[in-house]
């Protein structure tokens, strides 16, 4: 097939949607860098599940030893004198699988409900709408905080809290554009063609909004990252300290007696993390939201 | 409705005016009669009170209040250490009768209840005898007091029985008038005769238990349920202003019978604390209490010199203050030029409890002693706690007496050795083979979970895993009442300062729902302990708790830790502060000096 690229606009004629897509998230520099932010993110935590991160729990030095030039110490010691760089590595892997797992439970219960509720509409319609309007009444970390108290504490119940909890956007989104979709031509064509509905929703309407299943789940995974650290620092999250929630719990009595290495250190991890997300987050929206045109 | 902006104008400025005249007019700073400025006390309260009835009350927070507006019949001596019971409303100790049980109790005279709306022309009766055995009689009310009757059971002649009455009655039928205590005997109106059931050294600790403070019947029968909100007692103060969640305002009882005490160490002299001798007390008009639950803004507060007295938290003493060559801990120089630091021991207990009906650890010796052998608790004393506390050898904390400082005893310290031998000898050489073991804790607080880590630290290095779960108290103590747990991270705080407070924690028949949670059953020990539950203290009764002690040690159903050294901070201005753990909040002894402003 012939390319024809024009400089003025950047548009491949031809091309597919997903090659579209990738080049314009990957065109910007910005962009490229908080995607290998992110692509390092994931490695130290792939690093951290094959067991090749450094042991947090090991003694590199004395209590609250300042950052100084070696690697383990590089920024600083907690109050057991293990090492704060060790910490955070453990806490990024808690912090990327926690994003992960409650994007993974949240962006398929939204996408489900909302698609079902926006193409068959009447009383399912009304009924996931019920459902959603109660679950988003109650107040979102108090809801979490009272679903953790119920399943116990640890990793996996926290997730599954926030992952059952942070579908609602989403779901509403997609219901919003099932609702506009079922009554386009190309619908009404399938139909005519004597399609089944799970199969209009599945192979036709669902390949035209997943676009904004991606970018909430970018988004998602950022959410649920920050929501970790607060419910940790509420004393509800992950309590064995290798979360960056943990450590951040941690720093603010250390912080009065000047002993700031350990909030710093962890405060610029989740802040690269977090920006990076943002970028990428808003990238993905330019590159694969229609309505965006180049 | 429409308002013309002529009208806003004329309500904007009143509601100025109205306001600034708010602003000027300080009442704190009112000048009294005889033109001297009012003496104000400003403290805090860390929680709000359950209830102002004393007894009904079990908590810290209304204990706050309730000993400073009521009296009980004993107190402790402010001053004296060891601690030591003195009279309270009554104006000697109780005398002995020739039966060797019976004791005479005879009150002051002249000693009135605050005026109040319950009393005839509204003005505060005098006390009487009749109002003591009331008191006494309520107390052991099974429909008033669910909570702190234990303190007094099996003591008194006849007082279960009455209990079990009440009980049997219930709160509308039972008539104190219609039941009798065989041992509670009015003599006249001014002296009254309690008769034990047996020969007791611990008799009278009840008596000054602020539960049992003096409470007009009047009160009682004209407030109902509200008597909770509404105490009149024969304190050194009342309430001027009542709320719960917000300020509440103490101020002076002009008509208080008590004086500051006038015996004291020469330690207490040079620190100026008899200064006051003799005097009539309370020497504060106010006390103002607001509640501030988070220790930060209280600390805040502090530096800023709104409040008089703070504890210190583990943040703040790293912050300001120091051990100095000799090992004595003192405030920074920055903080010293500004407050006075005080410490003092706590009466209390810390522990990690076994649960001696887990099949794991329950049916381990060896196990457990690896645990005793594992760890560092001096190491923990100063690495978790600044070094703020003294590792217990007995379970009495060193106050007391009949602790390791009357007796010759050396407990567990670490010795990675032997925990990795007694491991072995378990049946766990390294660790092998051993399941991960769960240690409950009360809290989830970062102090908790370092604790924690510590913890998981020292027993790693020998082969022990552990992991904990960190729960509300509420959850903790509904866990540890259903005896589901393998060890908790327990503690125990004096009810009164004596042994046996403390090594009735492991006597078989209290155990779960008892105070004996590690369900330890130890047909020895046991009898030890009944032998020394009502000894006077002496050689005699410590040989029996360091037998005890020798139980503990090889048994190991808890594993001792440490009692704490309590800090705080006063401003320069406050005088006759001397830490009191039996008297918690001395507002009658406390006065101010000139130097120093605290503004309000």
């Amino acid at each position: 097939m012939q390319k024809v690229q024009t400089k003025k606009t950047n548009v491949i004629f031809g091309e597919s949607i997903g090659k579209k897509a990738f080049r314009k998230l990957t065109s910007k520099t910005s962009t490229n860098v908080c995607l290998t932010i992110i692509a390092i993110y994931v490695l130290i935590t792939i690093l951290g599940y094959v067991g090749l991160l450094p042991d947090f729990q090991t003694r590199v030095g004395g209590s609250y030893e300042p950052p100084s030039l070696t690697i383990a110490k590089i920024l600083g010691t907690d109050i057991f004198g293990r090492s704060i760089l060790y910490k955070i590595l453990t806490g990024t892997k808690t912090a990327i699988t926690i994003g992960l797992l409650v994007t993974a439970i949240s962006v398929p219960i939204g996408v489900g409900l909302g698609a079902i509720a926006g193409y068959y509409g009447g009383k399912l319609d009304g009924a996931i709408t019920w459902f959603y309007s109660v679950i988003i009444s109650v107040p979102y970390i108090l809801l979490i905080m009272a679903i953790s108290w119920v399943m116990g504490k640890g990793m996996f119940s926290i997730c599954f809290a926030m992952g059952i909890t942070s579908w609602i956007g989403l779901c509403r989104l997609i219901r919003g554009e099932f609702m506009k979709h079922k009554n386009r031509e190309y619908v009404m064509a399938i139909k005519l063609m004597g399609a089944k509905s799970p199969l209009i929703i599945y192979k036709h309407i669902l390949p035209n909004v997943i676009h904004l299943a991606i970018i909430s789940a970018s988004l998602s995974t950022l959410s649920a990252i920050k929501s970790e650290v607060i419910l940790t620092y509420l004393g509800v999250g992950i309590q064995d300290g290798s979360s960056w929630g943990t450590m951040i719990s941690d720093a603010t009595g250390e912080l009065s007696t000047g002993i700031w290495w350990p909030l710093v250190g962890v405060t610029i991890a989740m802040f690269v993390l977090m920006y990076a997300l943002n970028i990428v987050g808003d990238a993905l929206r330019d590159a694969l939201d229609p309505k965006i045109v180049d | 409705m429409v308002i013309s902006r002529k009208w806003l104008t004329i309500l904007a400025t009143t509601a100025l005016v109205s306001g600034l005249g708010g602003c000027t007019k300080n009442k704190d700073s009112e000048t009294k009669a005889d033109g001297s400025k009012p003496k104000i006390f400003n403290y805090l309260r860390t929680a709000a009170h359950k209830s102002l009835d004393p007894a009904k009350q079990f908590d810290a927070a209304s204990a706050q209040i309730v000993s400073n507006v009521y009296d009980t019949l004993l107190q402790y001596d402010y001053l004296a250490r060891p601690y030591k019971l003195v009279p309270g409303l009554v104006e000697k100790m109780p005398e002995k009768q020739k039966d060797g049980l019976t004791y005479i109790f005879t009150l002051r005279k002249g000693v009135v209840f605050h005026d109040d709306e319950c009393f005839k022309d509204k003005k505060g009766r005098e006390l009487t005898s009749d109002d003591a055995i009331y008191t006494i009689k309520r107390f052991a009310d099974a429909n008033v007091n669910v909570k702190s009757y234990m303190l007094i059971a099996g003591f008194v002649e006849g007082l279960d029985a009455f209990r079990e009455q009440t009980k049997k009655l219930g709160i509308k039928k039972t008539d104190y008038t219609k039941l009798d205590v065989t041992g509670l005997r009015k003599i006249d109106n001014y002296s009254f005769s309690v008769k034990f059931n047996r020969e007791n050294p611990l008799a009278f600790f009840p008596f000054a238990f602020s539960g049992m403070s003096i409470v007009p019947k009047e009160a009682v029968e004209k407030y109902g349920d509200d008597f909770a909100k509404n105490p009149v007692g024969t304190g050194p103060f009342y309430i001027k202003e009542y709320s719960r969640r917000g300020k509440m305002i103490l101020a002076k009882n002009t008509k208080y019978f008590g004086t500051y005490p006038s015996e004291g160490s020469a330690e207490d002299k040079a620190a100026g604390l008899l200064a006051d001798s003799g005097k009539k007390i309370p020497f504060l008009d106010e006390v103002h209490l607001p509640l501030i639950e988070e220790p930060q803004p209280a600390m805040l507060k502090f530096l800023k010199g709104e409040i008089h007295w703070i504890g210190m938290n583990k943040d703040d003493f790293s912050r300001m203050a120091e051990k100095d060559k000799a090992g004595k801990f003192i405030l920074n120089a920055e903080y010293a030029k500004k407050f006075n630091m005080y410490t003092e021991p706590g009466l209390y207990a810390g522990f990690l409890r076994f649960n001696l009906n887990n099949q794991l650890v329950g049916k381990n010796k060896a196990l457990r002693q690896a645990f005793a052998y594992a760890l560092n608790t001096g190491k923990w004393i100063e690495l978790m706690r600044n070094g703020r506390g003294k590792a217990l050898k007995t379970i009495v904390p060193h106050p007391i007496a009949g602790s390791e400082n009357d007796i010759d005893f050396e407990y567990y310290t670490q010795n990675i050795e032997m925990a990795k031998k007694k491991l072995a000898e378990a049946g766990y050489p390294g660790g092998k083979g051993l399941p991960v073991i769960t240690i409950d804790y009360r809290s989830s607080n970062k102090d908790t979970r370092q604790d924690f880590e510590f913890v998981r630290n020292e027993l790693a290095a020998v082969g022990i895993k552990v992991k904990a779960n960190f729960q509300t108290f509420s959850a903790f103590l509904k866990r540890v009442e259903s005896g589901n747990f393998q060890i908790i991270d327990a503690a125990w705080g004096a009810d009164f300062p004596d042994g046996e407070n403390f090594y009735q924690l492991l006597y078989g028949p209290n155990k779960i729902p008892g105070p004996n949670s590690s369900n330890f059953a130890n047909k020895k020990y046991d009898e030890l302990y009944e032998k020394s539950r009502f000894m006077e203290n002496g050689q005699e009764r410590f040989k029996l708790f360091k037998e005890m002690s020798e139980i503990v040690k090889e048994e190991v159903p808890l594993i001792l830790r440490y009692n704490y050294l309590g800090f705080g901070l006063m401003q320069k201005n406050v005088r006759n502060l001397k830490r009191n753990m039996m008297v918690e909040d001395p507002y009658k002894y406390l006065n101010l000096g000139p130097e120093g402003k605290v503004s309000h």
